[in-house]
This record gives C-alpha cells, structure tokens and sequence, in this order.
C-alpha cells in the first residue's frame, strides 16, 4: 500500500470559486498552491491569490491535459487538485498525472472510468444491490431501428423516458421524452451535445422517475479500503439539470431512508474500489422509494453545506488521504450526525426573465453578506471581474448555516436581500422566489417541478415597471455633468413655470418601458404607457450619494410602501439594486441611437437572447415552418438551445449558418405570415 | 444679521393680503394654463395626427429628464391678437440637455402656423439676447411658417425684426456658441435661414422642409410643378443640398440626435457661476403672499419678504444706518452669493449715494447684484431740488448701467418713473428681469397720473378761459385712471416682453437660483469703467 507522504504544492487544475475555495485551505495546511489560467483569466482573483501561477493558453486551456502537466512539472508541483467539471472526471487526465509521479487529489483513473460511465456504475449499482431504475441500452444498429427499441422500451416501462449521455453530467446530453414523438431528433441533438461535452457519443434511455427528489450521499474512501458516507444533501431545485439550491441534510425522508440510502452509496463505493472523495446521486419518489443516478468522482458544488453541517473541510480530507492517511486516523468512522442544517445558493451569471438568459460583462460591484453568523460565501468574482462567455455562469456560491431548516432557509434569504452584484445580470431575484415558494418550504417541491415554482411573466413584467417607476423617479435628481450635480437644476420638484410631463424611457431584460411623470404635491405620478397602461406613485424620501455614480435612496411606494435602493451609474446603463431584484435599466435617452422596435414588415424577428454558435440548422430560406418546430440550435456556455418558431409561417430571412457567431440581440431568423 | 419674524398670518390685514394677491394670481395662472393648446383645439388635434409631437413635449424629449425648465417670456402676446395663445406661438426657455444648459427656441405650429407675430420676433431675440450674455447654446426646433404677412411691417424691416435672428446666429456661432437647428415642420423663405445659418442641422423625413420659396411660389415664378417633399423634404436636403446634416424618422428620434450633438459640446463647457451648499430660507416663502398690502398705500414689508427668500434668511447689511430707504447686503440665494438693492420707502439722495457705492463694490468683487424693485420714485420738493438729489440719482444710474457683474431685477411692487432706471429696469440690461402678479410698471401710479394729467388740463382750460365743469374733471380723472390701471398692469407688461416674465412670490428664489447658476464665471470681460460721477 502507498506508503506516507508530504504533499507541498499542489497545482489547481481549475478556476473560479473553487479554485479560490481550494487555495483556501492549502494556505491553511501551509501547502504552497499553484494557480493555472487561461489568457482570459489572466487578471482572476484566483491567479492573484495562488503562490504561484502559469500561464496555460487560450480560454478552452483547462481542458489540455499536456498543458497542466507541463505546467505541474515547470512549477514542481507534488499534487494536482482537478476541482469539479473541466478534467475532474476525466481518467485520461488522472492517468497521465500518475504517469508524471504527481499525486491526483481524486480517485484513481480506474474507478473515475468504471463510474464514469453511466452504463457501466449501474451495473456495479446492481452489483451492490443499490436500487436502478429500468434502463436500455442502445446498440449499434441503424437509428431507425434504435428509435423503434426506444419506442418498445417507452410502452414497456412507461413515459416520460429520459436520454442521458453514458459519458455525462450537469445535465448536458440530457434530453426528456413525453411521448414517442421527436424521438430521432432529441437522440441526434443528445449525441451532439455529449460528444462535444464528453467526447462520447453514447447515450441511453432510462425510465424517468418522476415527480422525485434529488437526494446525494457524500462519501469517503481511504487507500485502506475504508468507505464512510457523510451524510446526506438535498438537491431538488433545479433547472435543465442545473442544480440552483442545495441543503444538508435531506430533510423529511421516510424512517430508515437516509441511512438506507448512505448504506447503499458505501455499498457501490466499495465495489468499485472508491478511495477518495464522491457522491453517489439518487432520485427519490414520492412513493419513499430511491433510484441510482450516477457516482460524482469529484468535490461538488455543493460540497460546503456538508461541511457546515459536520465541521469537516473535505479539500484538507481529499490531501490526507492522497498523503495515505486513514479514515480511522482522521477521525471519521462513521457518519457524522449533521450539526444543524445548512443551505447553498448558486449565484449565476443569468438571469430568469421567462426564460434563462445567460449574461457576461465586467463587475462593477460585488458587496457580500460577509458579517453575517453563519453566513459563507464562496465567490469567484471581485469588482472589475470579467464574466465572458468561456466558462460556465457560476460566479459564486452564499451558504448558510442555522440549527434548523426553516432558520438556514431564512437566514440564506436574508443574505440574498444583502448580495449587491452589479455590472453583470444574476439570478439573484429568481433564488429568493424560490426561497419564499411555500412548497419548497414544505419540501413539497420536486426536480421537475421546480419549473412550476419560476415566477410567472405577469409577475416578472410587475417587477421590471416598478423598476422603471423608480429609476424614473431616481432619473429626476441624478445629475448628468458635474454642472448639474452643484446647481439648482435638478430637483424632485424641478421647478417649471409650464407644466411639462417628464418622458422616460427604458430598457429592462429587453423589455422597453416608457413612462411620462408628473410631479403631484410630495409625489411623483409616473405614467407607464408601454408595454402596459398603469400608474406608479412614488416619493423620493432620501438620497445620499456614495459617489457620483453610486447613490443609494429611500422611496415611498404608493401611500405606505418604503424601500431603500441603491444605484450605479455606468454610461447608458443603470444598476438598480432592489432588496429582492437587481435590474440594468438602459436610458433610450442616453443610447447612441434609438434602436428600431419592429422588424421587417409583417414579419416576426428571433433575435438570440444569449450569445453563442449555430451548432445545426433545421431549416432553410423559404421553408413553411409550424409555431414551436425546431428551427436551429444554438451552443451557447456549453449548453444546446434548440430555437423555435414563434408562430407559424415562412422562413423569409436567414442570415446564419452553420458555425455562425452570433452576439445576444443578433438577428437569427424572420418569419413571415403564410 | 438675520431677518423675519413670525407673523400672525391668520389675522386682518394679512388675510385681505392674501385675498387681493391670490385674484392677481389668479389672472396669471389662468394664462399660464392657457399657453398650453387644449386637446379640443382643431390645431391641436391635426398636429397630433401627423404624429408630431406638441411643442411642449418636444421640449420635454430634448431635456434631460426631470431637470427644470426656465420659460423666457411665458406669457408675451397674451391678449393682442386674435385667436394666438399666451406666449405668442414660440416657447423660450433655458433646459439642461446632457448636463449643459441650452438655450431652447421651439415654434408652436399650432398657433397661426407657428408664424412670427411682433411679439413673436421680439420673444425669439430676447432668447437670443439671453443666451449671448449667458453663453447659452440655442437650440432652434423649427417648425414655422415665416413672417406673419399681414403684419410684416411690424416684423421684417426694422433692426430688431426678422433679419435680426440671423445677425445673431453668425456673430453667436463665431463667438463659439452653438448653434443647433431640428426641423421639425415647415422652415419658409426666411425661417429657411435658422438651419442654414446653424453649426448642425436634423431634419425629421417627410415632415421637415426647408425652401426658400414654396411650390406655389415657385409655380408662379417659373412654372415649375414640384411637390413640397421633392422641392425640400428632409431626404433632398440630407442627400442632395447638404442643407441639413442628419436626418432622422420622427420627432422623438431628431431629438435624441440634437441631444447626442449637445453632448458633444462637452469640451467647450462654459466654467458657470460656483456655489455653497444652499440653506432654505427660515420662514416660508409662500408667506409673501400674505404681505404684500392689500392697500398700495400701505407700507411693503421689504425685510419680511427678503427674509422668505434668502438662504437662512441672512443678509449682512451694508450702512444699515445710513440711507434707510434702501436696503444693500450681501446674501446667498440657493447657495449663490449676490448682492441684493431693495427699496424700503422712497430714494433719498443718501439712499441713492449708498446704492451707487455698494454697487461699485459688487462689481469690483464679481459678485452679482438682484435688485428687488418697489419704488414709486426719489423724493422730490424744494429741499430735495437744492441738495442737489437729480445728481445722487444720477451717480446710482451711472452706477447700475456701468457695472460689469450680471444685474437681475424682480418688479415686486411698483415701479414708476427715474426709481426705475436707478433700480435696474428693462433699459439697463438686467440679465433677467420678472414681474410679481400683482406689480406695476409706469411713468407714475395712476392715481398720481390722473391728477396730474387733470391738473395740467385744467391749469390749460383757465388759461384759456374756458369752463369745465367739475363732474367732467371727475369723469376725465377717472378716464386717466382707468388707463393707467390697464397700462401699468403685470400682464399688460409681460405680454409686451417689458420683462422676460411673471413670477409667483413663492418661485422667485428658485427662479433667481436657476438663473444665477448659468451665468458664466467671470463675466468682468470689460475693464471696469463708469462713467463720470457728478459730484
């Protein structure tokens, strides 16, 4: 067995959060950290705080396994840290590290091979009698004849079916099957998407278990043959398989489940070998009953609400171990019994405004609820960070940890009402709507039902006229030279011997608002015209400014609402911070030019709301095409986004093709009326 | 020294102050809401329907949102001519587009074809005037039909007439202040020079135009059948004559391109007058109201009315023992250090030697002299005559009309005969010059007048030995009267732009404060030079 060692320097394959998060405790174990960034990551907060960095190349660098060996061996690194998602779970990368006589921080590339693929880790889930769901497997034949199995497999055991790709994670190569319809096409756009994410074009089909919970066991394994589960997490907040909210312990299983399910994950654990840190993914019905998912062989994102909730840091765990300490030696024998309960956010560069739209840009604010007990944030970015479209939209993580579920859930949301980021859209809003859901509360909710909790369009449409109403109301007392800002010309009640209504228009989440205002005794009255017919009434009760393009206000909403915001000025654009939302709001007064509404005459524009590449094309100039049909799809952080006909008609303009670059805005397709 | 007391503005007589102020008020606000066209107006209605935008929303598209709007000459034309609203078909005022004040001048195509009525041409060069002295750059959006031709003998051959407005645009545009045209309607014959003559013109697609002479006219002189569009649309001028420089598809639009070229004057940004923090005055200048005497008989409370609009009612006197029917000191208004003039009672040749001497020091210290008017005239009588009083008044004439520092007047009460000359009126160039509701302006009050005018009658019948009886000097005095009544009245002055417009008591410190605030920094560009102080 591998005898004792000290590791010294260890390099972090990776960037971001975690990689902050994982110099974090090397500088705590006093282990010298080596940080690897692309060109575009050359001014990240984690190349700055690393001991040491190099240079790796261009953006997609973090997925060349030779040029984080070389840059291991450059900077004399003993270990090498892969962080989750680029070459975590990669047994090339593993393999080629142990092949350089470096230390991989992770299982060996053996067991990352038998458990990465999907097909294979359920048969050793079998193996170790954990309980799988129905699945089948495609061979080789033509397409026709696997779209036929797949349709005997559907009547067989039920719909929805899910196809996953045997190579993947995070949701990409996932496509869901309602009916025998479509089925051709979601196989092929799968297969796309797994072999440009895993370089795997397999696939397979499984019963979808639905509506579930998703619920993962963290485990641990020595070089000893030891294996302890740490306990459980809820995942079920999700979107396209992208988990947003994770909590630990899973709350409200059925008596004997939670350990059942950690009996289960130790089970598979050992069959295949597992001798470092991973989690093993189940879904849970309704009906109490839990299926294998899949096997993590990496830190997850949500490994820090484990942490809170048993006191371990699993990064130091994941240097012991590899250092070939024992489990009995570190202390862990058994699992913990969870102290408290924790929850985990994602903040995301995205924003919900219907749909999910990615968004890039530079920080130009970034304030944490820092001070709060029990309050952890884990952050990639500072002010002046650039967010671009290379890397995934995570920016950080806000964790919270209380004695109890409702205290942690309640604790998260107050430190979500205190996150102030701006210069780049989040998901910040769309997290506390969640919060509040009182099904979520009630642990009524389901991976599949999260979609049903997304706030609604009327409710989204409510929240950007308010802010419209506000920054209106904002608009009268912020000064446009420094003239202004000293003279008497700006004030709430701009003094006008005509009167004169205030026009003001704007733009949120693409959604132009225009308004005209009068000032009434003490209040404003705005007037919104578009896109709705509706009336604001707001006072302006305090401004104080910060600087001059940071003020921060109290406003009367209506005769008895107050909030207090706060305002960054940055060219045409405002950031607007509302306690529960942050909105840009471009001022049409301020653009370069107005920007035409409509498109070609009688005909219907797709325009891409998130920047990306055409990866297929399902349709061609003058082809009739049925409101919803597929009409391309388009790449974008990684992820296929299928984009559809909005109404029926002919496809009379084109402009892209295959390979296309296109910017978020840019004109994709017209449909014009047959 | 801090001014104002708390008064019992509950009781007579400030109850019947109030009441004989708010009907003068009223008068006023009633034209004010008159300047606006109505909805039901025919006019009104058409101009909407080409979907062109109301002269007042343009103004409020081509401002900064929310910042304030200084009207020059709200209500001048009001009740000369048939079928023309207060303000006499133009809208004057200064606005802060991108941060920078402007000076905007916007016809009302909905007022006789925005044509140009006399006081229409005298309201446009008094904007003109304003942004010279001010260094304010014009912003025109033209939309006119020209001379109003059956009054052109009172609006084209005279120098301050038609021509004029050009003279100003050259000599503006050369001593570096921009001059920006939007065409937003019709732009004939003479009013085809306002964007010709300015440094970038924006014209709106199908609806601007810009000929010198229309089609009929060019029908007439040559035989020639074009359409208005192909003779000087807003394509032929941005593609074929380069009259205009940008061309844009709708009011809204052309706006947004004047407030793109506003923002490119960023660098030529005058340095304007600085201020302190402001404090607002200690009592409520909505109190002023009630002040003001019913009885123009009564004493004018000047100190109680000072004391509503001063910042921490505060003002350091200057000889407060000295000359006691003037009040001099230096104050801050909204954060501005001025130095105030205010009558409180009739010019003595001491009141008089005390204002030439403080206004000498104001403008050697650059600072800006406000000149509240309330005077009836100087003294006069046989002692008076011997002391030599025409020459004290004469220093403190010579003394307003030489100083070099931005003068503003407010006419808060009365202003009649040499008080006027001496407390800044029209004829000595006040950068800006507003009227209360209830003031008046004259040669003398009207009761005065009516005797006087009666007497020298009267003296001229017994002269000639004829009778007249006593009911007919009655009836003759009251005809006087009654004249000067109506002549001497706020709205008959301002409709004739004898000041740049009426103010309510309560606007006057932010009114003051606005136009404060763009004065250029040091306006001293002259050597400082008076004329010879009769001794």
């Amino acid at each position: 067995m591998t005898s004792s060692r000290v590791i010294q320097r260890v390099l972090i394959a990776n960037r971001g959060e975690i990689a902050r998060r994982i110099i974090r405790t090397c500088s705590k174990l006093g282990i010298q950290t080596v940080a690897v960034y692309s060109d575009v990551d050359a001014h990240a907060p984690f190349v700055h705080e690393a001991t040491y960095a190099e240079a790796i190349g261009g953006a997609q660098s973090y997925l060349s396994i030779d040029a984080i060996i070389a840059a291991a061996k450059r900077s004399g690194a003993d270990a090498i840290h892969p962080g989750y998602g680029f070459l975590s779970e990669n047994p090339d990368f593993a393999e080629a590290i142990r092949a350089a006589g470096i230390v991989f921080l992770g299982p060996t590339p053996e067991t990352i091979r038998s458990l990465g693929s999907k097909t294979n880790s359920k048969v050793l889930a079998s193996r170790a009698q954990a309980p799988v769901s129905p699945t089948l497997l495609l061979t080789q034949d033509s397409l026709d004849a696997q779209v036929d199995a797949i349709k005997q497999f559907g009547r067989a055991s039920g719909y929805p079916l899910i196809i996953k790709a045997a190579a993947g994670g995070g949701g990409r190569g996932m496509r869901l099957l309602d009916a025998d319809t479509d089925i051709q096409a979601e196989l092929s756009s799968a297969r796309r998407e797994s072999l440009k994410a895993f370089r795997s074009e397999e696939v397979f089909i499984e019963k979808y278990v639905a509506p579930a919970r998703h619920i993962e066991v963290q485990i641990i394994g020595d070089l000893h043959g030891n294996v302890v589960a740490l306990g459980t997490r809820d995942c079920s907040l999700q979107r396209s398989n992208q988990k947003i909210i994770e909590e630990a312990p899973a709350s409200d299983l059925k008596l004997g489940v939670s350990e059942a399910i950690c009996d289960a994950a130790v089970r598979l654990a050992r069959e295949a070998n597992y001798s470092s840190l991973g989690t093993v993914e189940f879904l849970y019905s309704t009906e109490g009953h839990f299926y294998f998912l899949e096997v993590n062989t990496r830190l997850q994102v949500e490994h820090p609400v484990t942490e809170m909730i048993t006191g371990l840091d699993l990064v130091e765990l994941q240097i012991r171990i590899a250092e070939g300490r024992s489990l009995p030696d570190l202390g862990i024998t058994h699992t913990p019994p969870p102290r408290g309960h924790a929850i985990e956010a994602r903040l995301c560069a995205e924003e919900y405004t219907g749909q999910f739209v990615t968004t890039t840009g530079v920080i130009l604010e970034c304030s944490l609820p820092v001070h709060r007990a029990g309050i952890r944030t884990d952050m990639g970015i500072e002010v002046c960070s650039e967010v671009s479209h290379h890397y995934d939209s995570l920016l950080g993580k806000i964790i919270a940890h209380a004695a109890t579920r409702s205290e942690a859930i309640e604790a998260l949301h107050q430190a979500l009402l205190q996150t102030r980021v701006a210069g780049v859209g989040t998901n910040r809003a769309l997290l506390l709507h969640l919060l509040e859901r009182k099904e979520f509360r009630a642990l009524t909710h389901s991976v599949q039902g999260t979609k049903n909790l997304l706030p609604s369009k009327q409710e989204l449409q409510n929240a950007r006229i308010e802010a419209h109403a506000i920054a209106a109301a904002l608009r009268t007392q912020l000064p446009l030279s420094a003239w202004v800002q000293h003279s008497p010309w700006l004030y709430v009640d701009a003094h006008r011997l005509t009167r004169i209504e205030i026009p003001y228009a704007t733009r949120i989440q693409g959604d132009t608002i225009r308004s005209s205002a009068l000032q009434c005794n003490e209040h404003l009255r705005v007037h919104v015209t578009s896109p709705v017919d509706t009336v604001v009434d707001l006072q302006v009760e305090y401004l104080s400014e910060i600087s001059p393009f940071h003020l921060r206000a109290g406003l009367l909403i209506g005769s008895d609402r107050a909030i207090e915001v706060s305002l960054l000025i940055d060219g045409p654009s405002l950031w607007l911070h509302l306690p529960s939302a942050t909105y840009e709001l471009q001022e049409l007064h301020k653009l370069p030019g107005l920007v035409a509404t409509e498109g070609p005459a009688g005909g219907t524009v797709v325009t891409s709301s998130i920047p990306g590449r055409v990866a297929a094309l399902q349709c061609k100039e003058g082809d009739t095409v049925t409101a919803g049909a597929t009409l391309m799809v388009l790449d974008s952080m990684k992820m296929e986004h299928p984009i559809r006909a909005p109404s029926d008609g002919v496809v009379s303009t084109l402009p892209v093709s295959v390979g296309s670059v296109v910017q978020a805005g840019a004109l994709l397709v017209v449909i014009k009326g047959s | 020294m801090q001014l104002g007391t708390r008064l019992p503005l509950s009781e007579a007589p400030y109850t019947h102050n109030l009441e004989a102020f708010s009907g003068h008020l009223a008068r006023m606000l009633a034209a004010r809401e008159g300047a606006r066209g109505a909805a039901t107006d025919p006019a009104v209605k058409k101009h909407l329907e080409r979907g062109k935008l109301l002269v007042h929303d343009r103004i409020a598209h081509l401002i900064d949102p929310g910042s304030a709007f200084l009207d020059v000459a709200q209500l001048a034309g009001t009740g000369l001519y048939d079928g023309v609203r207060p303000g006499a078909g133009i809208v004057t005022g200064i606005g802060v587009i991108e941060g920078i004040p402007c000076m905007i001048i916007a016809n009302d195509a909905t007022v006789k074809g925005g044509t140009y009525l006399p006081m229409t041409v005298k309201k446009h060069l008094r904007a003109q005037q304003i942004a010279l002295e001010n260094k304010l750059p014009c912003v025109y959006l033209v939309d006119s039909g020209g001379a109003f031709l059956p009054l052109q003998d009172q609006v084209f051959p005279d120098r301050e007439h038609f021509g004029r407005f050009f003279f100003n645009q050259a000599t503006m545009s050369a001593a570096g202040i921009p001059q920006i045209s939007v065409v937003l309607g019709s732009c004939t014959a003479g009013g085809a020079y306002v964007p010709a003559m300015s440094d970038e013109a924006i014209i709106v697609r199908n609806q601007g135009m810009i000929f010198l002479g229309g089609p009929p006219l060019v029908k007439a002189a040559t035989g020639e059948v074009v359409t208005a569009e192909e003779l000087g649309g807003g394509d032929v001028h941005s593609r074929i004559s380069g009259v205009t420089d940008h061309l844009a598809n709708s009011d809204a639009e052309a706006l947004h391109m004047a407030r793109r070229s506003i923002a490119s004057l960023r660098g030529i940004e005058v340095p304007r007058a600085q201020r302190e923090a402001p404090r607002p005055p200690r009592f409520d200048s909505r109190e002023i109201a009630s002040l003001i005497p019913s009885d123009p008989k009564q004493y004018f409370p000047m100190r109680e009315i000072l004391a509503r609009i001063l910042d921490d009612s505060e003002l350091d006197e200057f000889k407060a023992n000295y000359g006691t029917t003037i009040i001099c000191g230096f104050a801050r208004i909204d954060g501005y250090l001025v130095g105030i003039v205010a009558n409180d009672g009739i010019l003595f040749s001491e009141s008089a030697l005390k204002a030439a001497h403080f206004i000498q020091l104001c403008d050697q210290r650059n600072i800006p002299l406000v000149f509240l008017q309330n005077i009836v005239g100087f003294m006069v009588g046989k002692d008076y005559e011997h002391k030599g009083i025409a020459k004290d008044g004469a220093k403190m004439v010579t003394a307003v009309a030489c100083a070099r520092v931005p003068k503003y007047t407010v006419i808060v009460g009365n202003s009649y005969g040499a008080g006027n000359y001496a407390m800044c009126g029209r004829g000595y160039d006040p950068r800006f010059l507003w009227s209360w509701p209830q003031s008046r302006i004259g040669v003398m009050g009207p009761d005065q007048a009516a005797s006087v005018v009666t007497q020298v009658r009267a003296d001229s019948a017994k002269s000639k030995g004829e009778s007249w009886s006593e009911a007919e000097q009655q009836r003759y005095y009251e005809e006087i009267k009654a004249q000067y009544l109506n002549q001497t009245d706020a709205m008959f002055a301002t409709a004739r732009l004898w000041d740049d417009g009426i103010i309510q008591p309560s606007e006057t410190r932010a009114t003051l404060s606005l136009a404060l605030s763009i004065a250029p920094q040091d306006p001293r560009e002259r050597a400082r030079a008076f004329g010879t102080f009769r001794m």
